[in-house]
């Protein structure tokens, strides 16, 4: 059984330290051991595990024989063990506590009880040491804090709106009582779909069917313009509310009183001020394209937090008389136009309306409502009700179809994994510095535990002295958080309307004691194992960088997502300004756009057109670059399959040659077709028209087309493409028709050269046309597309972002540059001595860390390009991402691992190597 | 006095402590384990066999002192047990029990 057999096969080409460390136990078990097993027992297992560990080498070989050690280390994982370090535990507590001689019997004795953990003296002691500490290593505390500081701000800002998002509709009075009416669809093949829309004649059966419904509101979005004394608004999100909506919901007024008679509008006060002005808007009158005449009675205040509802006005309204909602308002099948909510009887449980909701979408379903037509979603055969209780409603966990405006939880997963992942690297480089630094204190670790201090105290003194420094840093982000608050940005998307109140105050001061303690737990650990007979035995030659490697395995993993970060930014940027500044195909420098308002057209295009230096004058319904027009469907036949869908855009004859494009085949539109005969098309809808044939640009001159199969139109003339929505989106098929009903802007060329001069006649005329109107809206193209497409505040966070990135990275790198260089003192003074140059000594010092750099950069570019393609893809015309993108980020590398790394090896080379070696 | 209980595996660790105090080597952990398994074919962890040696130091069934170290151990004492006089006393006594059963089954039980 037991009889000694050679080493079975060794391998040839294991080296001999190789050999050598499969001899040895694996690491990991004895680190398991030693957690597992209680203090008293160690040596005895462990030595026993070791004895038979050296039998079975010579027995089964190195391999089994380390698998067999780890598994009886596992075996350690046994109640008997726990159920002894409880007892020891029970013991060390009663020896403190009692004066009663302890006579039972316990396997456990203590030879000297333990000093108590907390006492006074210690205490300051603690903090004077601390403080001593960190005045005397100036640089690092600085470095510590301030790296911190860098990755809490970021984190609090996530913090903030984490919180925020948890604080949506809190100043309702009923929300406790307030549900909203979700629609679970499902279709034939068993999908579901969850809606956050539900039936508008849902709302009807809750109010007449049972008691214990108290209020009942619907909110419908309504379309088109708002028109105020003859003044056009467009984009003024206008809901639809039952008259029990002020009632149900909490939403305060500052002015008036609520919308509940019918044709009554309430505005919010930013709406209020864009349509009055300083004006007292109440009582004043108001047309809405669908709803019609409205009163206004009522200003609201500005919400105490955010709402997920959003909306400029609140129209009660009947909705029976609208043209749009009469058919939706009888029928079960469509539950994607309105949301239901509901206030329910104090004292009501939530179950009540949950299983009236489910009896209910039974009967509905019952009845048939899904056996013929098409409904809100594919084929639904099938739904069910759910009734969402409005305090559970932001963060949205689950993904609703129609969603209002509360914050989804996956988008905030991702923002505070970007904060925790900054936050990360700067407690990298905490435990970093004072790992580097452990030297310097190593003395103080084996003098405290001569006298006395247990492991548990020592780790104790250094979470602590972490804790005291992440509180500085708390100090210094919140400082950073007043300053970059006012951004915009971060305002509209992040932090915007949640209140700093004690809360606040306490989520952060709780959040920046985790990350001292995360910070401090493996300086901790490391520190407080120092054995006091190795580090006060020498003086020099103190081994306590054996993890190294860790070390510069981090300042890579730094640099690595720093330089990937910097890479998809300059990409995105790269790109937004290509979508400024891209040849779009059209003229974009010296036109000038006006929006058209009530203003007789005919009367503007007259007055401008005899202006001097001005070109040509020509209205259209949409902006190019932008979304394109209204969208409809293009047939060859009536009723034939050669359709297409394409952007409808109304302009005149004069609109070819004022923004320069192209024809490729037949005429212009004729000068005089108010009734639209006559389209432009490109050569894209040409393209899709004639299906996969040859394009022949010439034949399609003069067809007859069907718009949405109501109208015939003729084909005056071919386009050569251009891009008339944005980059992002390929081009996709146009028509341009003269329809003077839907023009909405005038575009003003201007001959180069005469841009001011123009300018300044047309605001003139402009300003005398509108009377009322304060200020002047044209815009040149160049600008609007500027406007549309370069996020500078978007650009500005990110960028903030990874400088922030960029800077705890460089904190990082300059820390162990600096600790590194230190430690080789003697070492440089040596070679001076000996004749080394500086330049040499410069380049034997900083080669690690420039291999270190050239590491990250090499894993960073491949992923950093993967990441920016990615990006790109979402646009159908996109910059490459070529050397200039890379070459940029490369040298932004350089440039601060260089500076970084040149500045502290070249003030180390310079020290004079007499003031160096005179204190050995 | 009420009789110990001892399990199966208890009784063999501690008749091991009996056979192997007498010898040069000494009862410990390993000792213990391997003629365990050299006498049971079973494999048995040293962990195993520390338990329940805890366990019988905590009945007083054995003794223990620290002593020892070698250089396969790295340095490390181990722990040798010695039986106590109610060690031996127990198993006297199962030995008497389990003869008593023996003696009264019928003879040609076994050969």
């Amino acid at each position: 059984m037991n009889k000694p057999s050679p080493n079975p096969t060794p391998r040839p080409q294991e080296s001999a330290e190789h050999r050598h460390s499969a001899r040895r136990p694996p690491r990991w078990a004895d680190r398991l051991l030693s957690w597992l097993t209680p203090a008293e027992l160690l040596e005895e297992l462990q030595g026993d595990l070791q004895e038979r560990f050296a039998q079975r080498v010579d027995q089964v070989g190195p391999r089994r024989a380390r698998w067999g050690y780890g598994l009886e280390a596992l075996k350690v994982i046994r109640p008997y063990y726990l159920r002894r370090r409880v007892a020891s535990l029970v013991h060390r507590q009663k020896s403190f506590f009692s004066k009663r001689p302890d006579d039972s019997h316990s396997f456990y004795t203590l030879n000297y009880p333990s000093p108590p953990l907390m006492n006074p003296t210690m205490l300051r002691n603690y903090v004077k040491i601390a403080v001593r500490n960190g005045w005397k290593h100036r640089l690092f505390s600085v470095i510590n804090i301030v790296g911190l500081a860098a990755g809490m701000l970021v984190c609090l800002v996530m913090l903030t709106q984490i919180k925020g998002s948890f604080d949506y509709d809190d100043f309702h009075p009923n929300r406790d009582r307030i549900y909203r009416v979700l629609t679970d669809a499902v279709d034939a093949q068993q999908n579901r779909a969850a809606f956050a829309t539900s039936p508008l004649p849902l709302a009807d059966v809750l109010r007449r069917e049972w008691d214990f419904v108290e209020q009942v509101t619907r909110v419908v979005r309504l379309k088109g313009e708002i028109t105020v004394h003859h003044k056009r608004f467009d984009k003024v999100l206008t809901q639809a509310v039952d008259n029990g909506f002020f009632r149900l919901f909490g939403y305060p007024l500052a002015a008036g009183q609520a919308a509940t008679a019918p044709n009554t509008v309430v505005l919010t006060h930013e709406t209020a001020e864009r349509f009055f002005g300083r004006a007292n808007p109440l009582g004043q009158r108001l047309d809405h394209a669908e709803a019609g005449p409205l009163t206004v009675v009522g200003v609201l205040a500005p919400l105490p937090t955010k709402s997920h509802l959003r909306f400029d006005a609140l129209v009660c309204v009947s909705l029976a008389q609208q043209e749009r909602f009469r058919q939706p308002l009888a029928d079960w099948r469509q539950y994607g136009m309105g949301y239901t909510y509901v206030l329910l009887k104090a004292g009501t449980p939530a179950q009540t309306l949950q299983t009236a909701l489910t009896s209910l979408a039974r009967r509905v379903v019952r009845n048939g409502a899904f056996n013929a037509g098409r409904a809100t979603y594919r084929d639904e055969r099938a739904y069910t009700f759910r009734a969402q209780p409005l305090t559970a409603l932001s963060p949205s966990f689950e993904t609703l179809g129609f969603p209002t405006y509360e914050p989804q939880l996956d988008g905030l997963l991702f923002e505070s994994g970007i904060g925790l992942l900054t936050l990360l690297l700067a407690v990298f480089n905490y435990v970093n510095l004072t790992l580097a630094r452990s030297l310097g204190r190593a003395r103080e670790v084996g003098i405290r535990k001569v006298m006395g201090a247990l492991g548990s105290q020592l780790r104790g003194q250094f979470m602590a002295e972490s804790v005291l420094l992440s509180m500085l840093a708390l100090g210094l982000a919140w400082v950073g958080l007043q300053v970059i608050k006012p951004m915009a940005t971060l305002q509209k998307y992040f932090i915007g309307g949640v209140a700093q109140d004690g809360r606040m105050w306490t989520i952060f001061v709780g959040f920046a004691l985790g990350a001292g303690l995360l910070a401090g737990w493996v300086p901790a650990r490391v520190l407080s194992r120092f054995e006091p007979a190795v580090v006060l035995r020498s003086r020099t030659g103190l081994n306590v960088l054996r993890g190294l490697s860790v070390r510069k395995s981090l300042i890579v993993v730094q640099f690595t997502i720093t330089l990937i970060g910097v890479i998809f930014l300059l990409t995105f940027y790269r790109q937004q300004r290509f979508m400024v500044e891209a040849d779009y195909g059209f003229r974009r420098s010296g036109v000038l756009t006006l929006p058209l308002q009530e203003v007789p057209l005919q009367r503007l295009q007259d007055e401008l057109t005899g202006l001097a230096g001005v070109e040509r004058v020509s209205p259209t319904s949409a902006m190019l670059g932008h979304y394109g027009g209204d969208w409809v469907m293009l047939r060859a036949q009536r009723r034939g399959p050669d359709s297409s869908r394409a952007s409808l855009v109304a302009a005149d004859a004069e609109f070819v040659p004022a923004m320069q494009l192209s024809l490729l085949a037949g005429r212009n539109l004729p000068a005089n077709d108010p009734n639209g005969r006559f389209v432009l098309l490109n050569e894209t809808a040409v393209r899709n028209l004639s299906g996969r044939g040859p394009v022949d640009a010439r034949s399609m001159v003069g067809r007859q087309l069907w718009l949405n199969d109501t109208t015939v139109v003729e084909v005056a003339g071919i386009l050569r493409d251009f891009k008339f929505m944005t980059l992002g989106e390929p081009v996709y098929p146009l028509v341009l028709r003269q329809q003077p009903e839907q023009f909405r802007y005038l575009n003003v060329a201007v001959v180069p050269g005469q841009e001011a001069a123009v300018l300044a006649a047309v605001r003139q005329r402009w300003q005398r046309l509108h009377p009322y109107e304060k200020t002047f809206s044209g815009q040149w193209y160049d600008d609007y597309l500027e406007q549309r497409h370069g996020h500078r505040e978007e650009l500005n966070l990110v960028s903030l972002l990874i400088g922030l990135a960029l800077s705890i990275a460089g904190l990082g790198l300059l820390g162990v540059v600096t600790y590194q260089t230190e430690t080789r003192t003697k070492e440089v003074g040596i070679r001076k001595v000996m004749g080394a140059t500086v330049a040499q000594v410069v380049g034997l010092l900083s080669w690690d860390f420039v291999k270190l750099l050239g590491l990250a950069a090499l894993i960073a570019l491949p992923v950093g390009y993967g990441l920016g393609l990615l990006l790109l893809n979402n646009f159908a015309y996109r910059v490459s991402i070529g050397l200039e993108t890379l070459g940029v980020c490369v040298a932004l590398l350089l440039l601060v691992g260089g500076a970084t790394v040149g500045w502290r090896t070249y003030r180390a080379a310079l020290a004079n190597p007499a003031d160096i070696l005179r204190a050995e | 006095m009420s009789r110990t209980y001892l399990g199966e595996f208890e009784e063999l660790v501690l008749l091991a402590v009996a056979l192997l105090e007498q010898q040069s080597t000494g009862a410990y952990g390993v000792t213990i384990a391997d003629e365990l398994q050299q006498r049971t074919q079973r494999t048995t962890s040293v962990t195993g066999v520390h338990v329940v040696l805890y366990r019988l130091e905590e009945k007083g069934l054995v003794a223990s002192e620290l002593g020892g170290a070698t250089l396969a151990r790295g340095g490390r004492r181990k722990r040798l047990f010695t039986l106590t006089a109610a060690g031996q006393q127990v198993l006297r006594e199962m030995r008497q029990l389990r003869l008593g059963f023996w003696e009264a089954l019928p003879t040609p039980f076994f050969s």
